[in-house]
This record gives C-alpha cells, structure tokens and sequence, in this order.
C-alpha cells in the first residue's frame, strides 16, 4: 500500500463514526490497490439497550441475497473458521474438499464476491468479537504477493475500521494516556533519532523501542510513527521542550 | 513438531488438549507452586475459556511436552486483565499487531541432564512457531509474563525477551513482562539454542502452519 493512501485512508479513518462510512472510505481507497470488496462483521457490540450484531458488506446485492436464501450463515467455512479464531485467515488455505464448502466459493465467484480473499478476526476489550474481510480478483500469484505486502496494514485497517464501528455505537472514548517510556520515543523521534540511538539514551534495546512506538501507534489509531507524533503533538501529549513531560507546570487556561 | 490448535477447535482434539492442562498442573501447580486453580487434575483459567491459539510441542510419540497459549492484546490477556502492574505506568498495551504468549510450560524431569535434549527442542520449537506465526499475522511484537526461573534459564540460552520494568512480586513469584520483537533476529536467536538438539525445525514448524486450517 502506497504510504500516501495508507495515511489518508487511516486519517480519514479516525473521523468516521458510522459504519457505512466507514465502509464508503475503504471502498474509494481500494481499487487502487487491488482490492474488490470490502465486509465486516461484528458480535456483541455495546450498542444503546443491549449488545446487538454489527454488519457491513459491499457485496453484489444478488450474493446478499442469496447468501440470505439459503442459510448460509451456518456453513459459511470463513465465519466458521474466523468468528471466533485469532489467526488472519487466507480463504485459499481454507479446506474445499468437502462438496458443500466448493459449492460455496463456486457461487460465490459467480456473484462477484471476488476470487482471493483475506478475513481478520477482531477481539475487542468489551467482550465484542468480529472478522474483516477483504477480496481480490487477481490471479492466485499476484494475490499472494500483494497479501505480503499488504497484510500488516489491512490488520491496522481492521482495528481502526473497529473503532469507527464502537464510535456509531455511542460507546464512551476514553482519554488517552500515554505512559511516560511511550511520550520518551515519541518525543526522541519527534527530535530525530533514530531508534538505535532512542535505546541508547533510555537503557533500552531498539527492539522496545519499537514496541513502544507501536504501542503509542495503537493507543492513537494512527498509520506509522510520524502519524502518531504529530497526532501526539496536536494532542498535547508531548512537547518539544528539552525538559521531562511531567516536570513542566500545565499552563492555566 | 509442532501442533497448532485453535481453541475453538479443542474438542477435535481432546487427548492434546488433555495433555496439555495436566502438563500445565504438573509444572504450574505441583512443582512450581503457583496460586493457580486445578480442577479434575487440569490446571485451567478463564482465558482457556476465550479461546486462545493454543502451541504444542510433541515428541516422536505426539506426546505433548511443551505449549504455550496467544491471545490479542486488543481483547482480554493476561498482562492487561491479570499483572497490569507489570505494564508500564499501569496503562494497557492494546494493538493489533502485538499479541500475549501466556502459560508457556515445558516438560521436566528430576534429572535435568536426561531431558536436557527434549526440553531444549521444545523450547526452541515453540521459540520458532511463534515467531512463525508472529510472520503469518504480522505481528511486530510478542509480550509475555513469566518468572524469574524462566528468565534465568532463557538469559543463559540468548532467549530471554526484554523486560518492559522493572520485575514484580506476586503471589509469591518473582515476575516480569518482557516483549519479543518478531523477525529475522529473533529466528536466529532461537537457531543458536536449538544447535543443540538435530532436527531441522524450520521446516517442521512451516509444514504444521499450512496444515492448520486443513486439520
């Protein structure tokens, strides 16, 4: 994924608040990449009452249909093997030797549902559980591939789809907080070090370094270390200035 | 070799899975003494219930002598639900891309020496399938809690993770949260430890990965 796009896609991420608009933003982002559609599916959810399913597809409306008719809810082998599984799962390793499972991905193609795809399962800390779907009608070669390449930001996709998603549930956000070693990185990127050198300077391997730079990446929805500075920045969570955070006196407004 | 078992798939299973909460009664509950609840000889917690990804090792009999268990970072864990006082200033670490490695166990005996072979296998087996799947889910990171024995023994083998603070007692135990960053460096790591036993355990790891969804 071109880093320009990812970014935008992120950003524009982190305003949405519905989930069909969520689903709107992923859709005009991914064509350029290759992608054809985009599904997500969510349980338990903390919406207003009681927790409800969550569900958004850019299916052909006569594969909504159809899936609908004849109850494919409860064989579908992706829901199956991925609501409620950890592991990303490539429908290609999926097993078709059973009859009913061909059946499936056969008429699912037919419909324009798309020849490859890929489903991240989702856990949640409010108990809620989902699956991310994207496909693809590129040749068997070119899909694994582009998988490669694009899996550790459709896994960032997913979760920032996910927040959007709790957002039109009205659930509560809470403040971010960011522990002290998390602002320390940020703060060292922000001045230009590299991550060898923020080890040096905290006592810490580059290996922890980085994962607290994604840590703080995670905390503020963003697409890469420089996103989460300045959103970082913008959020009041760190200062340029050469003093530790927690030593300078917060303005009074 | 190496056996991976979703949880939601335990029930295709049932002697692995047997094995594996009995092993984890025997090192947990008899020999190392932790407050862990046992029930109908099985050690088993509620983050058994969640379903984790649960990794074995087996020996050429596909007797379970090591395992450990993944969860997301992002839902309940052990760090984040059980030891947020070993996270740094007690604040979650929930991402996509770190996942927690929890009940890592291998099998003991008295005589260390006998099954200094095994046990060296199976750690460094479980070592590399977790880095494996870090690679399969695009992982950067593996964050787990052990104690001060564990640390210890992996210090001397070049495994040990790096501690996120400063170790804590509880219950008891001396305990740390280290993480993992997963890639290249770590395989390595891991190599130099299984130098010590035969197999070619990339491959072994590898074929079981591409297997799990046809098991």
């Amino acid at each position: 994924m071109h880093a320009d796009d990812f970014f935008d896609l992120i950003d524009s991420l982190s305003r949405a608040d519905r989930v069909d608009g969520a689903s709107e933003i992923i859709q005009t982002f991914m064509r350029a990449w290759g992608l054809h559609n985009v599904a997500y599916a969510a349980l338990n959810m903390p919406t207003p009452g009681a927790p409800r399913p969550l569900l958004s597809v850019s299916y052909s409306a006569e594969w909504q249909k159809h899936y609908a008719q004849s109850g494919y809810v409860d064989l579908d082998p992706i829901v199956r093997s991925g609501l409620g599984g950890i592991l990303p799962i490539d429908w290609a390793e999926i097993d078709r030797s059973d009859p009913i499972v061909r059946k499936f991905f056969g008429e699912a193609q037919e419909l324009d549902v798309g020849a490859n795809g890929l489903s991240i399962p989702i856990r949640g800390r409010l108990g809620e559980f989902g699956l991310f779907t994207v496909t693809s009608n590129e040749k068997d070669a070119e899909w694994r591939g582009m998988k490669k390449d694009l899996i550790r930001d459709l896994m960032v996709v997913a979760f920032n789809f996910h927040a959007a998603a709790l957002r039109s549930c009205g659930a509560p956000e809470e403040p971010v907080h960011l522990p002290l070693r998390e602002a320390s990185c940020l703060r060292w990127k922000a001045l230009g070090k590299t991550d060898e050198e923020i080890g040096k300077i905290l006592g810490i391997s580059s290996h922890t370094v980085r994962f607290h730079l994604e840590s703080a990446r995670a905390r503020l929805n963003t697409a890469n270390t420089t996103h989460t500075v300045a959103r970082a920045l913008a959020l009041g969570l760190i200062n340029m200035s050469y003093e530790p955070n927690h030593l300078i006196p917060r303005k009074r407004r | 070799m190496i056996r991976i078992i979703p949880g939601e798939w335990r029930a295709r299973h049932p002697r692995l899975i047997d094995e594996m909460h009995k092993l984890r009664r025997s090192v947990f509950h008899d020999r190392l003494k932790w407050q862990v609840t046992v029930i109908n000889r099985w050690e088993i917690d509620g983050y058994d219930a969640l379903d984790p990804l649960y990794v074995l090792s087996l020996d050429e009999n596909e007797r379970v002598v090591g395992g450990l268990r993944l969860l997301p970072t992002t839902g309940f864990n052990m760090l984040n639900d059980t030891f947020p006082q070993l996270l740094p200033d007690s604040a979650r670490v929930q991402s996509p891309l770190i996942w927690e490695s929890s009940r890592f166990t291998v099998r003991m005996t008295g005589d260390c020496r006998i099954d200094a072979p095994v046990i060296s296998r199976a750690t460094a087996e479980l070592g590399l399938a977790l880095n494996e799947i870090g690679k399969a889910a695009a992982l950067t990171h593996i964050v787990t809690v052990y104690d001060r024995a564990m640390h210890r023994m992996l210090l001397r083998s070049g495994c040990a993770g790096e501690p996120l603070g400063p170790p804590q007692m509880i219950g008891g135990v001396e305990t740390y949260a280290v993480s993992y960053e997963v890639g290249p460096e770590w395989d390595a790591r891991v190599r130099k430890l299984a130098g010590l036993c035969s197999i070619d355990l990339e491959t072994a790891v590898l074929d079981k990965l591409r297997a799990r969804l046809a098991s």
